[in-house]
């Protein structure tokens, strides 16, 4: 099989993009929380902080529109559009932040409340941001040469690729936070834990959704893949998340107080609530794209044996 | 196990008693990715000045959406009174970003620190004794117990959590644990006893004074929605007393398991909780074991909802001091700070009889 060394570069350095943005996304999560449950009004002191998230993420999704883009027209206007919107928000950001240092409202470069470079770490990423939506414009308006490129051409219709991109985008939402969690867990698991095994299928649930994603970047989206090979990636796909789920309600059913005592910080919206829906929802981010995945592989299966008979 | 162990002071000095000794409450700092640190540190820190205490025992939900920056950081203000202190943990400060063990840790280190956790297998992790010693005779005048009333037991509908109990296991420490302290001392040591989350005792004493229509010794109730999830029993005590589900504004654990009892019989003169943000009640509750006070803290900062006090007019935030006598009595001072500098600070203070 031959690698396009291109394509896998372009994809490690998508999923690195991913993870650093997963580990922002969970602390955003976290913030918004504690937010909600305040009487405090943190609006204006976090406004900075929380749009700083929200750039990284669109930030992740124009980066995969410049990687994968469906024909050269569309990666120009990706370039102009995004690269000014971002260029613009990116500025605004590094701005507040500058201002906030500045009247006092966070205390100094280093306040550290969210990390411990907090808030020079995310003011030097809106810069950096900054720099590459410059880049993206200069690119759009050719003023860089774009080079050869590989294009992905979307073959389905125009209302499949909306409402297909409005769940992919909340979908990815999602990944993002369990691929955060997964790996956070890395740093902060109750090691010596009597659970571990319990906390081992958890964390190894959690890597899936960012994983499926890896699956249809690397595998799925690969042009030259047959049907029959989407189906039997999707089916075994299928067969790993379903047998790392039942594993976890094993865990969950064995040690029914796992979840509490290791993997609080991991659900803290749950917590705070008191509420158990987030390994409901890990059990069906996981199983769900590859379930789809299968059905719809079996379909158009199905479809391609009914047109040739005729 | 050697209960000694639970008496431990990690090489710091024993707490010498004096008439009128100071142990000032604060509970549910709350302090999250959101805090503005050097605001709310300066906030804790005008509490602790306004108390002026010998001893701070912070019980539980210092930390909820935190990282290890923000837990460094209110460790170093709490070090920055320079005054001896211990913790108990809360059912939040498990859901951070760092682990169990880094808590700890955190917790242990300080310089004026005197949390001890013990590597047991008793359920929970702050369980320990500070005693407070006779400066002459050495021996323990009162005893400062800190449980650890742990955070939401295995999910029973699969749904939603209910809080936890100070275990069966605890009860059983505890027990030991003052019985030794009994030996050691020649008597029974009263003392005082710190968790967040509140007992059922909590249910039975607010319970009381609504059916009879009669005012606590301290505090007001002022939660404003319901525990929707009470225990069954604790919904027909309520409705066998005229009262409704709705009325249930005590968010306790979800069982008894006789802390109240194993305490009354070994000495404790009071219990302390957090958790509700926007109750301080208090009051003397008896049984067949005995009486004792029970009673929310007031909670403190800014961090996490809480109420305002037509009664009082005061937002109901600050610390509340617990003032020692020799004579095993003590009084209860319910400190409202507001967060504007220039407004007067408020003192709520009662007598506690037993």
């Amino acid at each position: 099989m031959k690698i396009d060394i291109k394509r896998l570069t372009f994809l490690i350095l998508e999923a690195l993009l991913f993870i650093a943005v997963s580990l922002l996304f969970v602390t955003f999560v976290s913030s918004l929380g504690n937010f909600i449950g305040s009487v405090t009004d943190v609006t204006v002191l976090m406004a900075p902080y929380w749009l700083s998230v929200v750039i990284a993420i669109y930030f992740l999704f124009v980066c995969h529109l410049v990687l994968f883009p469906e024909n050269e027209k569309k990666l120009l206007l990706t370039y102009k559009v995004n690269g000014i919107i971002l260029a613009a928000l990116s500025f605004l950001d590094a701005l507040l932040f500058v201002i906030w240092v500045a009247t006092g409202k966070y205390h100094g470069l280093v306040a550290g409340n969210v990390t411990a470079l907090f808030p020079l770490d995310l003011l030097l990423l809106m810069l950096a941001i900054l720099g590459f939506a410059v880049y993206f414009i200069l690119r759009g308006f050719r003023k860089i040469p774009l080079g050869a490129r590989r294009y992905y051409p979307y073959r389905y219709g125009l209302a499949r690729k909306i409402v297909g991109s409005f769940f992919r985008g909340f979908w990815t939402l999602i990944a993002l936070y369990f691929t955060g969690c997964f790996f956070l867990y890395i740093f902060i698991a109750n090691y010596g834990s009597p659970t571990w095994w319990c906390s081992l299928f958890l964390w190894l649930l959690l890597g899936v959704p960012g994983g499926l994603l890896a699956v249809r970047e690397f595998i799925f989206r690969d042009q030259e893949r047959t049907r029959e090979g989407n189906l039997r990636t999707s089916a075994i796909c299928l067969l790993v998340t379903s047998s790392l789920t039942l594993l976890f309600l094993i865990a969950l059913l064995v040690e029914r107080n796992f979840l509490v005592e290791d993997a609080t910080a991991l659900f803290i919206i749950d917590f705070m609530k008191s509420w158990n829906l987030a390994p409901y929802l890990l059990t069906l981010a996981a199983n769900l794209p590859p379930l789809v995945a299968l059905l719809s592989s079996l379909s158009k299966k199905k479809e391609t044996k009914t047109s040739e008979s005729h | 196990m050697a209960i000694a162990r639970y008496f431990e002071r990690n090489g710091k000095d024993e707490l010498v008693f004096h008439e009128g000794y100071k142990v000032l409450q604060l509970t549910d700092i709350h302090w999250s990715v959101n805090t503005d640190m050097v605001a709310q540190g300066a906030y804790l820190t005008r509490v602790v000045e306004a108390a002026d205490p010998d001893f701070i025992m912070i019980t539980g939900d210092s930390l909820l959406g935190a990282t290890t920056s923000t837990g460094t950081q209110l460790l170093n203000i709490i070090e920055s009174w320079k005054v001896p202190y211990a913790v108990t943990w809360g059912n939040h400060d498990r859901e951070g970003e760092y682990s169990p063990a880094w808590l700890t840790q955190l917790w242990s280190k300080g310089q004026y620190s005197y949390y001890n956790e013990v590597d047991d297998n008793v359920f929970g992790r702050s369980n320990y004794v500070v005693p407070l010693v006779d400066g002459t005779t050495r021996k323990a005048v009162w005893n400062l117990y800190s449980l650890d009333s742990n955070s939401y037991p295995a999910s029973d509908s699969g749904l939603y959590y209910d809080y936890d109990v100070i275990h069966d296991d605890q009860v059983a420490w505890f027990n030991q644990a003052a019985t030794a302290s009994a030996t050691a001392n020649g008597a029974v040591v009263p003392g005082l006893a710190f968790f967040h989350i509140p007992l059922f005792q909590w249910f039975y004493g607010y319970v009381d004074e609504q059916k009879n229509n009669t005012e606590p010794l301290i505090g007001e109730v002022l939660e404003t929605s319901y525990l929707s999830i009470a225990p069954e029993e604790i919904v027909d005590l309520y409705e066998s007393a005229g009262l409704t589900k709705e009325d249930i504004k005590v968010w306790a654990g979800y069982k008894d398991t006789g802390l109240f009892d194993a305490g009354v019989a070994n000495g404790v003169k009071g219990f302390f909780c957090g958790h509700d943000h926007s109750n301080d009640w208090g009051d003397v509750y008896t049984d067949p074991a005995g009486s004792a006070f029970i009673g929310y803290g007031v909670k403190t900062g800014t961090e996490l909802y809480y109420s305002y006090s037509d009664k009082r007019q005061v937002d109901m935030i600050g610390g509340s001091l617990l003032t020692l006598h020799s004579d095993e009595s003590y009084n209860i001072d319910h400190i409202f700070v507001p967060v504007d500098e220039t407004a007067p600070v408020v003192h709520d203070t009662e007598d506690v009889v037993l």
